[in-house]
C-alpha cells in the first residue's frame, strides 16, 4: 500500500466533494453565519480532513458522513426557509441590548455578554460615546447593529430634499487586458466607442489596462498596469520584509 | 445553447464527479465481488486447504506463493477502498502462515488460513 498515493487520491476526493457540497448549500458568507452554522462548517471540514488522512478506516464511511451532514444542513436550511417559527427556534432571535438609549442589563445577562464586550462591539461600529445610541441589537450572527439617535444620524440627500441620480452597478468592460465583448454588447456599445474613449485617455490598446469599468452614469474608470504614481506609500515598517 | 452548457457544467458535471468518487471508493469491493476478477485468491484458499489437510507441504508452498503473487497484483486497485489495517492484517497473516508452512505445522497453518479467509471476506466491507 502506497500511503502517499492513497492520501493524495483521498484528498482529491475530499476536496472536490466538499467543493460540490458547499456549492449545493449556497453562498452564505462567513460573516452571515450563525454560531450553529459555524460549528456545522467546522464539523464538515473535520470529516473531510479525516476522509483524507485517516487510512485506518475506509474513505466510503467518511464520505457518507460528509453527505449526511451536508444533507442535514440542507434540510435545516429548507425547513427554516419555509417556517419562520422554526427559523427562530433553530437560529435564535436578535437581542436588544440598548433601547431608547438605555442598556438592557437583563438581556446582557441572558446572553452572557459583558459590558466590556458591548463597548468593544460599539467601538467596532465607530461609536465611542454611548450617549449617541438609540438602539443596539445583537444579531443572530453575533454582529451588533446600531441605530444612532436621530440628531446624530448622518444627513442624507433625502433629508435635504436634494434630487439624486440613479446609481447602479458598474460593468466590467476590460479585465486583464482583454475586452469583454458580451458586456459591451449588453451596454449597447461597440468596440469603436471603446477605442475612442481609450484614445482620448492616451491609451494605445486594451492590453495596457488591468481593469476598466463603466458606471450607470456613463463614466469610464480605467486602471492601467503601469501605475502613474511618482511615489508609492509603503506601509511596511521593515525594509527587509517584502 | 448556453442554457444547456450551464446545465451541463452546474448539474451534470458535479454529478458525474461525485459518481466517479463513489466508484473509486467502492472499486475494491466491486472488483472483488461482482466481476470475479480476483477469483484466483479464493481458489488458492481451497487449494491451500486441501494440500495442508493432506500435509502436502511442497504443494502448500506453491499455492502460498501463488496467493502472494495474486495479492500483490490486486493490492494497487484495492488500496483506495479498503482500510490500511485490513491490508496490514492480511499481510501479517500471510507472513505467519509462511512460517507455519516452513515449520510444516498443520494446526497453525490451518488457523492462519481461516484467519486469512475471514480477512478476505471482510475486505472492503
Amino acid at each position: 500500500m502506497n500511503e502517499g498515493v492513497v492520501v493524495f487520491v483521498r484528498g482529491i476526493i475530499a476536496f472536490f466533494t466538499l467543493h460540490i457540497f458547499t456549492r449545493f448549500l449556497g453562498k452564505q458568507q462567513v460573516s452571515q453565519l450563525s454560531f450553529f452554522d459555524y460549528i456545522l462548517g467546522i464539523s464538515i471540514g473535520s470529516i473531510a480532513a479525516t476522509l483524507t488522512t485517516d487510512l485506518s478506516s475506509r474513505a466510503w464511511p467518511h464520505w457518507i458522513g460528509l453527505l449526511t451532514w451536508t444533507s442535514a444542513v440542507w434540510l435545516v436550511q429548507w425547513l427554516t426557509m419555509r417556517s419562520r417559527a422554526l427559523n427562530k427556534y433553530l437560529n435564535g432571535e436578535p437581542v436588544i441590548l440598548i433601547m431608547n438609549g438605555q442598556i438592557m442589563e437583563d438581556n446582557l445577562k441572558k446572553i452572557r455578554l459583558t459590558m466590556d464586550e458591548l463597548l468593544l462591539q460599539l467601538r467596532h461600529n465607530g461609536i465611542f460615546d454611548l450617549g449617541i445610541v438609540e438602539f443596539a441589537i445583537l444579531e443572530t450572527n453575533g454582529k451588533l447593529s446600531v441605530l444612532k439617535k436621530s440628531q446624530f444620524a448622518p444627513v442624507t440627500p433625502a433629508d435635504l430634499q436634494l434630487p439624486t441620480k440613479y446609481k447602479g452597478i458598474s460593468t466590467e468592460l476590460i479585465y486583464d487586458g482583454i475586452v469583454i465583448e458580451e458586456n459591451l454588447e449588453r451596454m449597447k456599445l461597440d468596440r469603436a466607442w471603446l477605442d475612442k474613449q481609450l484614445k482620448s485617455m492616451k491609451i494605445k490598446s486594451p492590453g495596457e489596462i488591468f481593469l476598466a469599468t463603466l458606471d450607470t452614469e456613463g463614466q469610464l474608470y480605467v486602471d492601467l498596469y503601469k501605475d502613474r504614481l511618482k511615489t508609492l506609500t509603503d506601509l511596511s515598517d521593515y525594509q527587509n520584509i517584502k | 445553447m448556453s442554457n444547456i452548457l450551464h446545465f451541463l457544467l452546474s448539474k451534470v458535471l458535479p454529478a458525474l464527479v461525485l459518481l466517479l468518487f463513489i466508484v473509486i471508493m467502492n472499486s475494491g469491493t466491486v472488483f472483488k465481488e461482482t466481476f470475479g476478477l480476483n477469483r484466483r485468491i479464493p481458489e488458492n484458499f481451497v487449494l491451500l486447504q486441501l494440500s495442508i489437510s493432506n500435509e502436502e507441504w511442497s504443494a502448500a508452498d506453491y499455492y502460498l506463493k501463488e496467493l502472494k503473487t495474486e495479492w500483490k497484483k490486486l493490492l494497487p486497485s484495492l488500496q483506495f477502498s479498503v482500510e490500511r489495517d485490513e491490508i496490514n492484517h492480511f499481510q501479517q497473516t500471510l507472513a505467519r502462515m509462511t512460517g507455519f508452512i516452513e515449520a510444516r505445522e498443520k494446526a497453525g497453518t490451518l488457523v492462519e488460513l481461516r484467519a486469512l479467509e475471514e480477512t478476505w471476506r471482510d475486505l472492503g466491507r
